[in-house]
């Protein structure tokens, strides 16, 4: 830095934008330092400047926040209308079904179960298993628990050997795990945090499975359809088949495949259901509820479909990155435009840690970059700070995340 | 402003996150900015929906800029300005500023002290600003709450560079001059307690 700027005037100080960038965002603050401590002179120039500084940069009354909502919730609206008008999603027609509305409701009170689609309805051994501390493991349709020891297990359901194989050994056999339920039951993959999984199906369909996520299947697909059941995330490369087709069923929404490669994250913190779609095409309807008014969207590839778990709504848009979001099958994971504490998220399930947050922070900053998850914690934590002002501390399987204090900013 | 132009290009292409990043980013700033026109609460929420509406529908056609911020800020300018106009009313006509509440993250773990100096400098900066003619005030907000080159000032006010730069100045100097004096008068105060 210059010696100049002790030269300068209280007023020269506050138009100089490097003297802002120190005040208000603590950029060089050790050089400006040695300046203020070296020269109580300056200091006192320093101190002023700061003051006027901070008063303009904050002057004004703050907005309403729930007028903020509201405009931003019009604005959406809009944008959404906008965006329907010139995507090429083929949304079934509203006004075809307003007739069949009344009816329809008040038949929900009288046949509510006749008419619900069953095929929602899947328990998960342990609802809550997905949490640190568990072991990967395969539980049997026969109950058998097998554990998989390895960091990223890969299960095989081998047609030519009759046998599903993990990690490359041959364990169980088939004809023995039909014989004792005709081939009815289920068998499920559980993976912790910190863990991944690669499942090879019967019908040649891939599917890798992501930390903190539970996987239901069949060891043949033997019905009209190819169910599956997850939480979690799972990104799958289906075989397709016209006259079975796959369909995954997920918290409350079935996705149907024609043909494809997409990517579903469905975790139980999260608030959406996520649906990418990187090639081919699937259709999404809410499982439950009554068919006639379960619109089924199409998918085409390089969208995202939400579905608000709350209000039970899809949103589809166009994701231009689709590609980033199956990264995390190559070990790295790549964002651009997420959230902070979404990223956050995302790092807790693969390093099974849990992240606090003291004192205000950004957490609805939006950052982009790529990480690599083979790095440690530890690293990638250090990659994040370079582009968000946090300072973190690793204590045990807890990650202390704080903004980075700016000393001199603090207003007296 | 890198940052700016690939935000505002992925909001070009319909990338949705860029819409609402630059309308969660600028949202507070447009209606403080609003406000420096008119009272009307309700023109200023009009005005800039409508802005957003208008980048929303010609995103495709939109021109590129490395700086969002000063981008709104002009736009919504002219918006308003068309309002004010249509309804008969000038410009600066009602102007700004009349009891900032000044809410503060920090607030909750400052001491008492801390709070009541900081609170103390902010009644005083605000008498001096209640002292600047419009157009200073107006100047100091996009210099220094918008971070605006004055390039960018000059193209808002239409004025020059060098009266602009002088604006800004005169400006500082009355803030500069109220702090100081009561800096002297807290010097006796500490003295004689």
């Amino acid at each position: 830095m210059k010696l100049k700027y002790l030269k300068y005037t209280t007023e020269e100080l506050i138009d100089n934008k490097h003297f802002r960038a120190w005040i208000l965002h603590g950029k060089k603050q050790e050089k400006w330092k040695e300046y203020t401590n070296q020269f109580p002179e300056f200091e006192e120039k320093v101190q002023r400047a700061r003051k006027i500084i901070l008063f303009l940069h904050e002057n004004g009354t703050n907005s309403q926040s729930a007028t903020v909502h509201e405009l931003w919730n019009e604005i959406q609206q809009y944008n959404k209308n906008i965006n329907r008008r010139k995507q090429f999603i083929r949304f079934g027609g509203y006004l075809k079904y307003a007739a069949v509305v009344v009816f329809a409701l008040f038949l929900a009170g009288v046949g509510y179960h006749v008419l619900r689609n069953d095929d929602s309805i899947y328990h998960f051994s342990e609802n809550s298993a997905t949490q640190g501390g568990n072991d990967a493991k395969l539980v049997l349709s026969n109950g058998q628990h097998i554990a998989l020891r390895k960091n990223e297990s890969s299960i095989r359901v081998d047609n030519t050997d009759d046998a599903i194989k993990i990690d490359n050994d041959s364990v169980i056999n088939m004809a023995q795990l039909d014989a004792h339920n005709n081939g009815q039951g289920l068998n499920e993959v559980t993976i912790p945090y910190g863990k991944k999984s690669y499942i090879e199906l019967t019908d040649g369909t891939k599917v890798w499975l992501n930390a903190g996520s539970k996987f239901a299947f069949p060891t043949r697909f033997t019905g009209k359809k190819r169910l599956v059941y997850l939480t979690g995330e799972a990104y799958f490369e289906v075989k397709h088949n016209d006259k079975q087709p796959f369909e995954v069923s997920v918290e409350g929404i079935i996705v149907k495949d024609i043909g494809t490669r997409f990517n579903i994250s469905a975790y139980d913190s999260d608030e959406n259901i996520e649906t990418v779609l990187l090639d081919g095409e699937v259709s999404l309807k809410k499982a439950e509820g009554i068919d006639l008014l379960n619109k089924e969207i199409v998918m085409m590839p390089g969208h995202k479909a939400s579905f608000d778990k709350t209000n039970k709504a899809f949103k589809v848009v166009p994701e231009p990155n689709a590609d980033q979001y199956i990264t995390w099958i190559h070990g790295w994971y790549q964002f651009s435009g997420q959230r902070i504490d979404d990223v956050f998220k995302r790092l807790e399930r693969y390093y099974n840690v849990k992240f606090i947050y003291r004192r205000p922070f950004p957490s609805s900053e939006l950052i982009a970059g790529k990480l690599d998850l083979k790095d440690s914690l530890n690293q990638v934590l250090t990659t994040i700070s370079d582009i968000v002002p946090i300072d973190y501390r690793i204590s045990g399987n807890q990650v202390i995340v704080n903004q980075k204090v700016n000393e001199l900013n603090p207003r007296n | 402003m890198t940052d700016d132009r690939k935000i505002w290009n992925d909001f070009k292409s319909s990338k949705d996150y860029a819409l609402s990043h630059i309308y969660h980013h600028h949202i507070d700033l447009l209606f403080r900015y609003g406000r420096k026109f008119s009272r009307d609460e309700d023109l200023i929420k009009d005005a800039i929906q409508e802005l957003f509406f208008d980048l929303i529908r010609n995103r495709e056609s939109l021109g590129d800029t490395d700086n969002i911020r000063f981008y709104l800020l002009k736009s919504l300018k002219n918006k308003i300005i068309k309002t004010l106009q249509k309804d008969q009313k000038s410009l600066h006509q009602v102007t700004e500023i009349t009891e900032p509440k000044f809410s503060s993250v920090y607030s909750h773990e400052e001491d008492l002290i801390e709070r009541e100096n900081r609170e103390r400098n902010e009644q005083l900066l605000l008498k001096g600003l209640n002292e600047l003619s419009p157009r200073l005030r107006e100047i100091l907000f996009y210099r220094f709450t918008c971070e605006l080159d004055y390039p960018e000032i000059c193209d808002i006010m239409s004025i020059r560079y060098d009266s602009a730069r002088k604006m800004v100045f005169r400006a500082l100097r009355t803030l500069r001059e109220v702090l100081s004096a009561s800096d002297i008068m807290l010097f006796f105060l500490l003295k004689s307690c």
